[in-house]
């Protein structure tokens, strides 16, 4: 029996010398790899029908377009020089009376008009007191509701001042010279017929200004409206010390609404500081370009294309386009036409800078910080269980423009990328061009250690970015077809503490 | 996942605390076919129901054993692992090299309810519950080290669980003389035990498929697949045969067959439990709300059965007055819960340095399966009855630190 004890006392004791801790457990690192991205980015993307088109061959252009116009061409003034006085009135006839009708200053044909302001003048004398009807109508000028001019003897002799506002001179679209006004007296009294019973006074030789005027202008000049016509480019970045374009062209759509043909003169005038470039606007002749008037359908349109004639502007960046010394001209050889008060010359232009450039190394620094607001979460996970991050990134580049970008990390805004006091770390990433490198690139991985994702434990950082573009030994074309783009597929590789108890 | 990996942890805490089919094995690692008499002979060979020719009696659960192992970690890894403020790479790798492919855990219990012999028959019944459970060493890699392969394919094969428990009510008989044996030759006995199986519960991985991958070119991609039948409340029946011969006053030898036409049909409340998960070219830049698409679908199915895989054991045991030494081999023939197709040596030796205080010690040799068993028993004997206790230790050949499982046994007969 005792020895049985002593066994199982022994066997007891191997048991109880046995201790088994509770369960916990400890806290250790993993690795993670997580794939972050795996997308193709096409140059197509960028195009949005506004600013950034496709063309031809699938080329990418920049486009810019606006638009410019002239002021109302307003009123057209006549002056004729109708100043006739004592004319005889005879008793009982109805007698026609030519009164000659031109402009005194010699510049515009009337065939038709409708008159916003202007007036004619009569005054009878000496009338006898046995007139019984007394009356001159001018069949040349009519109201609006087409009854000809009357002016009738009331018995005084002032001048009657009759206003013509609203009066119609000649027929419409007659196109025929109103050389002279048709005037008809009629007159009637108990004296014999032929008695003369007075004479009269005819002036008009105001100005007289037309809201519709039809005929033929010696010379007309219409401006542009100067704020319309000039373009402020600015920039971003001081991008334009990187890429020289090759090239550009404009065309410019002119709608008349004048019913006159008319010739655009004007120059094109790029400034970038002091430099200026000036180039005249004329067809691929040299001359002017004509302008195609209003009709009956509507307005008239012209297409005026400056193929490659203004590249020499774009070559030197400019930071202001402007028209300048333009204006419309009608003359002589402009035929009849009409015009309206209110008609004018609106133009659309486009100016196409094709996606073919020069690149050159210059670096580009933007100029603000941009602030990251990091959550609490996110905060206490980098603070606590996060202790490398890395990326792996490879880039598959089919387009043919390459160059690095620098991200500089900090906690206050006021980065100064040459100044590594203002910042804590940079990181720089670097894709080549698809002419050097076809195929897919490996880029430089991207680490973060323990001591550089302190910084992400704060509410607030700033990311500062710095780029180049590696230069290119002859002219860059990007295109948006199908094929071009950049590929990029990277994983996120991260050390991450596993402590149970926190999470 | 989080649902299946608990279900699965769940399985593998249930299957560690039952198994073995009658405790006082324990006291020999399982080196007991040719030991076994009484009750405990419908267990392990009915032929020797009847050897000592008295009435023995078991009572409930004074017969019961309970055995927890593993094939990898013992229990100074354990300590030193949760003891560990930190784990550093040594640690791990000090964990991982421990580990050969797959985790797994073996458990088995059984308990006794009540048997009687009466003459060369024996009735009993008893309850039993075997489970094993598997993981693959790339859990931990991936627990332990993070995704720093670029693909991840988890089958069925290092990963699965499995759980069976019934209660068996057995009637065997024994000591039956194969007829025909010439005179010179030693007498064979034959005995048989028939039982029927109350199955309380099954359950079972039918598919594990789990393929992970995080890929630049191709995302992370997850598509898994796992499939847990389960079913509780069954019939079923199995059958052992068995056969001895004294072939010399000191030496025995015989072999039996167990679980022959062994079979549970699981018919009153069974369903399939299917566990999905799929999400395909996952990156980042593309999350969405539900990036991964889970389904836990429960499915209800008809009656299905369980099959306990049969297996042969020889044995050989050579008597002396003082000690007796034993030599089980066992093999089954089939996977099952039950039943392994790798064959494992025992080894059992049993003293009686005074009368009554019987000793035992066995080695249960290792295999690709498992490591090396060793147990060491003491008991009590008198007139009509004794009480044994055994400790087993698994791959140490001293129940501590070192072991990977323990298993306990409490045995208790009366006889008269």
């Amino acid at each position: 029996m005792k020895a049985f004890i002593v066994l199982l006392i022994g066997i007891l004791l191997l048991f109880s010398a046995c201790e088994i801790h509770k369960p916990s457990l400890p806290v250790w690192d993993i690795e993670l790899a997580i794939p972050l991205v795996n997308e193709l980015y096409y140059v197509s993307d960028l195009v949005d029908s506004v600013n950034i088109i496709v063309g031809e061959n699938d080329l990418v252009y920049l486009t810019g377009s606006g638009e410019v116009d002239t002021p109302d061409i307003g009123r057209v003034a006549l002056s004729p020089n109708i100043n006739e006085s004592g004319i005889p009135i005879p008793s009982g006839v109805n007698q026609d009376i030519d009164l000659p009708f031109y402009d005194s200053a010699d510049n515009a044909l009337l065939t038709y008009g409708e008159l916003a302001s202007g007036s004619i003048r009569i005054r009878f004398n000496n009338v006898a007191t046995e007139t019984q009807m007394l009356r001159v109508s001018i069949a040349d000028i009519t109201s609006s509701n087409g009854n000809p001019l009357t002016m009738t003897y009331d018995g005084s002799d002032e001048w009657q001042i009759i206003d013509l506002a609203g009066y119609h001179f000649g027929v419409y679209n007659s196109m025929q010279d109103l050389s002279s006004l048709d005037a008809n007296l009629q007159t009637s009294s108990s004296l014999p017929d032929g008695t003369i019973l007075g004479t009269m006074d005819i002036m008009l030789n105001d100005e007289l200004e037309f809201s519709v005027f039809q005929g033929r202008l010696n010379h007309l000049e219409v401006g542009l409206n100067s704020s319309s016509a000039s373009i402020d480019i600015d920039y971003p970045n001081d991008i334009d010390q990187a890429i020289t374009l090759s090239d550009a062209s404009l065309q410019l759509d002119v709608i008349n609404y004048m019913g006159f043909h008319c010739e655009f003169e004007g120059f094109f005038e790029a400034r970038r500081g002091e430099v200026v470039e000036r180039i005249q606007i004329v067809d691929a002749n040299g001359n002017n370009f004509q302008i195609a008037p209003a009709d009956a359908t509507g307005p008239g349109f012209s297409s005026l294309a400056f193929d490659n004639n203004i590249s020499a502007l774009m070559q030197i960046m400019p930071e202001h386009i402007e028209i300048v010394d333009a204006k419309f001209t009608v003359d002589s050889q402009s035929g009849y036409g009409t015009l309206r008060q209110e008609d004018r010359i609106r133009a659309n232009y486009t100016v196409n800078a094709p996606f073919r450039f020069m690149l050159h190394e210059h670096t580009i620094t933007v100029e603000e910080a941009v602030k990251i607001n990091i959550s609490q979460d996110n905060r206490d996970y980098i603070s606590n269980d996060l202790l490398e991050a890395g990326l792996e990134m490879q880039a598959l580049n089919r387009i043919p423009i390459g160059g690095w970008a620098r991200a500089y990390f900090g906690d206050t805004p006021d980065i100064d990328t040459t100044d590594p006091e203002t910042y804590l770390f940079s990181k720089q990433l670097e894709l080549h061009s698809s002419e050097t490198h076809p195929d897919w690139q490996d880029l430089e991985r991207l680490t973060l250690s323990r001591s550089e994702l302190e910084l992400f434990t704060q509410a607030e950082i700033y990311l500062k970015w710095e780029f180049s573009f590696e230069e290119s030994q002859s002219l860059v074309e990007v295109y948006a077809g199908s094929g071009d783009y950049i590929a990029v597929r990277s994983m996120l590789h991260g050390k991450v503490r596993i402590n149970t108890e926190r999470n | 996942m989080k649902k299946i990996i608990l279900l699965t942890l769940l399985a593998l805490l249930c299957f560690s605390l039952f198994a073995v089919p009658t405790a006082k094995s324990l006291f020999f690692a399982d080196s007991y076919m040719l030991r076994a008499n009484g009750v405990e002979a419908l267990y392990w060979n009915p032929a020797k129901l009847a050897i000592h020719q008295h009435i023995d009696l078991w009572l409930p659960a004074l017969n019961s054993g309970i055995q927890i192992s593993n094939n990898s970690l013992d229990l100074d890894t354990y300590n030193y692992f949760v003891t560990q403020d930190t784990l550093s790479t040594q640690d791990k790798e000090l964990i991982l090299n421990k580990i050969d492919g797959s985790i797994s855990v073996d458990g088995s219990a059984s308990v006794s309810v009540f048997g009687i012999t009466l003459g060369n028959t024996a009735i009993s019944s008893s309850a039993h519950m075997y489970g094993k459970g598997e993981l693959s060493k790339d859990f931990l890699l991936l627990a332990f080290y993070g995704n720093t392969e670029e693909e991840y394919v988890f089958t069925k094969a290092n990963n699965n669980a499995s759980l069976i428990s019934y209660v068996d009510l057995t009637y065997g008989a024994g000591d039956f003389k194969i007829p025909f044996i010439p005179e010179n030759y030693p007498q064979i006995k034959a005995g048989f035990a028939a039982s029927l199986l109350a199955g309380v519960q099954s359950i079972d991985t039918q598919e594990f498929d789990l393929h992970f991958s995080s890929t630049m070119e191709e995302g992370a991609n997850l598509h898994s697949e796992v499939l847990l039948r389960s079913g509780v409340g069954g019939m079923g029946f199995k059958g052992l045969l068995g056969m001895y011969s004294e072939i010399t006053p000191w030496l025995e030898a015989g072999i039996t067959v167990d679980n022959v036409l062994g079979a549970i049909n699981w018919n009153i409340a069974n369903e399939v439990r299917r566990f999905s998960a799929s999400a395909d070219s996952v990156y980042i830049s593309n999350i969405e709300e539900d990036i991964v698409q889970t389904s836990n679908e429960k499915e209800k199915i008809g009656s299905f059965t369980t099959k306990l895989g049969t297996e042969m054991r020889l044995a050989a045991l050579y008597k002396h007055p003082i000690v007796t030494v034993s030599a089980d081999w066992v093999q089954g023939f089939s996977e099952s819960t039950v039943s392994s197709k790798v064959g494992r040596l025992s080894l059992g030796a049993g003293f009686l340095p005074v009368p009554y205080l019987p000793v035992s010690v066995g080695i249960s040799l290792p295999n690709s399966r498992h490591p090396v068993k060793v147990s060491y028993g003491v008991g009590i004997k008198s007139k009509g009855n004794e009480f044994n206790l055994a400790l087993q230790s698994f791959d140490s050949l001293v129940p501590g630190y070192k072991s990977k499982g323990f298993s306990f046994g409490v045995a208790t007969r009366i006889w008269f």
